[in-house]
This record gives C-alpha cells, sequence and structure tokens, in this order.
C-alpha cells in the first residue's frame, strides 16, 4: 500500500496546534522569570541606595534622613513602565556610628508586559517584592 | 501491523523535522538572548547605582560641587565585562541621554545630570540598546537603567 494514510494531515495539524502554544509559553516563560529577576535587582539597588542616602544626612536628623532615602528611592525607580515604588519603611534618623536598615517595597504590573497573554484573565496582574538594606554611618559624622 | 512508506512520507518527515528543530532552535537562542540581556541590564544597573554615589560626592577640589565627570570612567570600568560586543559612549558630564529612539542599536549610553526636576538630586542614567548576538530572534532588547542618590557636598 502507498500514498498518504488517511487522517495523516489532520493529525499533523493536530501535533502542530499543540506543540506551537506550548513553545511559545515556554518562551514567555523564560522572559516572564527574567522580568521579575530584574525588577528584584531594581529594587535591592534601590533599596541599597536609600539606605546609603539615609546615611549621608547629618545624624540625629530623622526628617532629613528619611526624605533623603525617600527621594533615592523614587528616583531610581519612577521611570520604570511595569514596575512601581510602594513605601520605604525604617528609613529614618541615625547616630553617628550606628546603621539604618530600610525595606523597600514595590509593585510588578505584569499586566503591562507581553507576558500579560499568559494571565488573560486578569487584567491587573501584579506581583508584590521587598527588598532589604543596610547603611553603615561614620562615627565621625556631624549633626 | 507495519505498513511500508510512502513515496511522500519521507519529506513529509523532513518538513515536520524543519518545523521542529525551527522552533526547537528559535526557543534556544531566544532563551540565550534573554540569558545574556539580563546579565546586562543587571551589570547596567548596578554600574549606574555605583556611578550615581561617586558623582553626587564632592569634587576633590570644590567641596560644594558634585563630581559628575566622576561617573563615566566608574560605569565603563563595570559594564566592559558584559558588554558582548556593545559600545558605550560616555556623555559629557551635565548632558543627558539621548532619547531611547535615536540611539543607534548596539550602543549604550551613560550620562550624569542633575535631576532637572530637583537640583538636590544626581541623576546617572545607563540607556541604548545592547548588540544584537542572535539575530535571527529578533528580540527589541532595550536598558534604561537611572540611579538617583542625594548629592554629598560640604559648605562652610
Amino acid at each position: 500500500m502507498t500514498g498518504a494514510c488517511r487522517g495523516c494531515s489532520g493529525q499533523a495539524l493536530i501535533e502542530t496546534a499543540i506543540t506551537i502554544p506550548v513553545l511559545l509559553t515556554l518562551l514567555l516563560s523564560f522572559l516572564l522569570a527574567m522580568v521579575v529577576a530584574q525588577a528584584y535587582v531594581d529594587v535591592d539597588t534601590a533599596t541599597s541606595l536609600a539606605a546609603a542616602a539615609a546615611v549621608s544626612a547629618p545624624a540625629n536628623n530623622d526628617a532629613l534622613s528619611g526624605q533623603f532615602a525617600q527621594k533615592t528611592y523614587d528616583g531610581t525607580l519612577r521611570r520604570s513602565s511595569y514596575l512601581e515604588p510602594g513605601s520605604l519603611d525604617n528609613c529614618g534618623g541615625y547616630q553617628a556610628g550606628g546603621t539604618v536598615t530600610c525595606t523597600g517595597h514595590a509593585t510588578i504590573f505584569l499586566s503591562r508586559t507581553p507576558m500579560a497573554i499568559l494571565q488573560p484573565l486578569d487584567a491587573n496582574w501584579h506581583v508584590d517584592i521587598q527588598a532589604t538594606a543596610t547603611g553603615y554611618s561614620s562615627p565621625y559624622r556631624s549633626t | 501491523m507495519l505498513l511500508p512508506v510512502g513515496p511522500h512520507q519521507g519529506g513529509q518527515s523532513l518538513v515536520e523535522f524543519a518545523f521542529t528543530i525551527g522552533s526547537f532552535l528559535l526557543v534556544l537562542f531566544g532563551a540565550l538572548s534573554t540569558a545574556l540581556y539580563a546579565v546586562q541590564r543587571s551589570a547596567a544597573v548596578t554600574a549606574a547605582a555605583a556611578g550615581v554615589r561617586a558623582a553626587a560626592s564632592a569634587q576633590s577640589s570644590s567641596a560644594s560641587s558634585v563630581d559628575l565627570g566622576a561617573a563615566g570612567p566608574l560605569v565603563s570600568d563595570r559594564l566592559q565585562p558584559v558588554l558582548f560586543g556593545t559600545t558605550l559612549d560616555q556623555e559629557p558630564p551635565g548632558t543627558p541621554c539621548d532619547s531611547l529612539d535615536s540611539i543607534r542599536p548596539g550602543h549604550l549610553e551613560v550620562c550624569a545630570t542633575l535631576d532637572p526636576t530637583d537640583a538636590s538630586m544626581v541623576l546617572v542614567v545607563v540607556r541604548g540598546r545592547p548588540y544584537d548576538l542572535f539575530p535571527i530572534v529578533p528580540l527589541p532588547w532595550t536598558i534604561d537603567a537611572p540611579a538617583e542618590f542625594h548629592r554629598v557636598t560640604f559648605q562652610r
């Protein structure tokens, strides 16, 4: 018996219909993991800078120290289209020679990225992330 | 029951194999491209952070002025090992980066300025379009990594 078997073309179509979405999902998953990892890098870097900025203000000045940190944190994160900075906790005053440990929060809005097609039913698909960093002040820092 | 292979079935296998290997290579190179981009972007973010801390510090010759020129060489040193064929252009201190649309593919710019909306803040940006090592997967990678820091200057 020779020639194409009955139903073979249909079988190839089904195989393709299964394979292509699986491959696309795999590729988008790589991109998704990369986006989330990059957001962690961004938030970690912004929090480290904020902690360093907090201890660059004069010692024993809670308000100025917190303001330096907040402006640094917001300024570093504000330009992203899908990563929004949240609160910056415990990033306030310090005594000369002391430390400041900040916790930065942010939200990744995956619904604003091409990976949104992985969650078509969630128009507000997001992930909350946080990072902690410590700034060490000089014992000779003036007030 | 085993059937003999028909005259068209060898060709069909070849076409199926071509599609499969094509898709596989697309995903493989896409993943490699993604991994390289992630490395480059992470390095750009940390390099910008290191650069902004240097730029926000006072100059050795003037305790009341920020040292915007310190950022470029520092960022360049940090990024050099992961450029993968990308050209790094250092803008003169105080000159803002071009918009992403006007930066040529394969080029990154480093610029250090005062924040235009708040002169008490120093802004260092690494921005551009890294060189595409896998042009068969034309993913539109761009880098726009800003870092801001409050100026650390002194007045008598």
